[in-house]
């Protein structure tokens, strides 16, 4: 079953323009969306969360459109990268109106994440710290058995060790629900690394990498060469190349096709770099 | 709704605490202006009238002014932590958020209509000459003022829809000021009008109702349409 689905779909502003993305979430999909600052994922996710409107293309989610899934949208949840609550509300304050707000919410499981998290209930949000402000962001979407989540930076302000207990969480939760995928867009790449089992590149606003991780892993090698080799190579085999002072390159080749000494392969981190900052023959 | 109705409600309860406290010192103000009064023929008809009028007019400028304008005070905190971001993601219809405010401004304005309507009921119970069915003078100021309270709400939720509730909340205040202001000249003019000739102050009454409520329609109608299509 499609979880989610983008077909063509399209929004233009006054200088930028999300252009022609089509994005589809199967069964236990961890996708890990990346690209540079505006690149266009937060745009994305917020065309699939309502909170702006499509100029063309559609999007379905549980094969339903935004208009027919009414309450049904309850069955996704967003972690949007700031906590939108009053800052004045305490926690378990909070919880009474989360309580009010989802028919799935389970409270018992909050209290869990709470706990697990080390969050204080009677505390006011306000009086948080940024890394514990994103994890009761992620408890939120975690207590209301949600089958889609998407999530838009959740990592920012957590510690390395924090880091690695939600990439477990968000693994664990996804796999162990029917019917069910998450989104995750984060500039730690190591994080989706580990996470995500499909890797999405979005760069000037459009997709220009859709792959699974264990491909993309397997599909390129960075080789580091001199102006000369670089100058006597076949252009063809050139993807991507990366200089600092004309003296030095760096490569991005396909896997196994450029025989050389300093060859090493391409990271999730080497593609994304290459892909968005580096330059084509 | 339930949800969106517990956020007012932790959002603004130390509002309206303060209101409440408010309205009970008003109330034995009020009580107070009967201390001492005879309930007789001989007291100067004109003088308790404007006794009445004064009290009246100013204790429902506060009524109906506070807690319709608690609801600015809702679109400013929910403004500042962009949480229509957040609801609106969660399975809640634009349609409930939007009229959440109407639903609030309900629940915040029972109490103040309540006291007021005690407040006339005490009046002719103090006052036995006056017969509270054929007295028709309490018309422009029930019937203005609660139709006043739809008109506010739905003229805050329209400028909130349109503009950004932190940059402008000094302008949007203004333009609540010149609304409340309208309406207690209003009711004064229908008050006036029912002493004299009951005729024109129930026509005056019921023009000014009908605007308000019309009013009221064409802002939520276009107030909403516009928030169908807010992005955020």
């Amino acid at each position: 079953m499609e979880i989610l689905n983008l077909n063509k779909v399209s929004k233009k502003f006054k200088t930028f323009t999300l252009d022609n993305i089509n994005l589809t979430l199967n069964d236990k999909d961890i996708v890990g969306f990346v690209g540079e600052n505006g690149a266009g994922k937060s745009t994305t996710f917020k065309l699939i969360g309502g909170l702006l409107n499509v100029d063309s293309g559609d999007i379905k989610i549980f094969n339903k459109s935004l208009d027919e899934l009414g309450e049904e949208r309850e069955n996704v949840a967003f972690v949007l990268d700031e906590l939108c609550f009053p800052m004045s509300f305490k926690v378990y304050q909070l919880a009474k109106v989360l309580k009010n707000t989802f028919s799935n919410w389970n409270n018992d499981k909050f209290d869990k994440y709470l706990v697990r998290f080390n969050i204080d209930k009677k505390k006011k949000i306000k009086e948080l710290s940024k890394g514990m402000k994103a994890k009761l962001n992620l408890a939120i979407a975690f207590s209301h058995e949600a089958n889609l989540l998407m999530l838009d930076e959740p990592m920012n302000g957590l510690d390395p060790v924090a880091r690695d207990e939600v990439v477990e969480e968000i693994f664990n939760y996804t796999n162990d629900r029917e019917n069910s995928a998450t989104i995750i867009s984060s500039h730690i790449i190591s994080d989706l690394e580990k996470l995500c089992n499909r890797i999405v590149l979005i760069h000037e606003g459009k997709i220009i990498i859709d792959e699974r991780k264990d491909i993309l892993l397997n599909a390129f090698d960075v080789i580091t060469i001199n102006k000369d080799t670089f100058e006597s190579m076949e252009k063809n085999k050139i993807i991507r190349f990366r200089t600092l002072d004309n003296l030095s390159f760096d490569i991005l080749v396909k896997r196994n096709e450029v025989v050389n000494d300093v060859v090493k392969q391409a990271t999730l981190e080497d593609i994304v770099l290459f892909m968005i900052r580096g330059k084509t023959i | 709704m339930k949800g969106l109705l517990t956020k007012e409600f932790y959002n603004l309860r130390y509002y309206v605490l303060l209101f409440l406290l408010i309205e009970i010192l008003y109330f034995v103000t009020f009580l107070g202006t009967f201390i001492g009064t005879e309930t007789t023929e001989e007291i100067n008809y004109e003088t308790i009238n404007i006794n009445i009028m004064v009290t009246f007019i100013s204790l429902s400028f506060i009524l109906f002014w506070f807690p319709t304008n608690l609801i600015t005070s809702s679109h400013q905190l929910d403004a500042r932590c962009n949480f229509n971001s957040f609801i609106l993601t969660s399975g809640i219809s634009r349609k409930k958020v939007y009229f959440s405010k109407y639903v609030t401004s309900l629940i915040l304005n029972i109490l103040p209509i309540s006291l007021y309507m005690i407040g006339i009921i005490l009046c002719y119970t103090v006052y036995p000459y006056r017969d509270l069915l054929a007295d028709n003078i309490w018309l422009p100021l029930i019937f203005i003022g609660i139709s006043s309270i739809l008109f506010m709400t739905s003229l805050t939720n329209f400028f909130f829809t349109i503009f950004d509730a932190i940059k402008l909340a000094f302008l949007t205040l203004i333009i609540l000021m010149l609304g409340y202001a309208v309406t207690v000249l209003a009711m004064v003019f229908g008050y006036e009008f029912m002493m004299y000739d009951q005729i024109a102050g129930i026509l005056i009454t019921l023009l000014v109702t009908a605007l308000l409520i019309i009013g009221s329609l064409l802002f939520t109608y276009f107030g909403y349409r516009l928030f169908k299509k807010k992005e955020y």
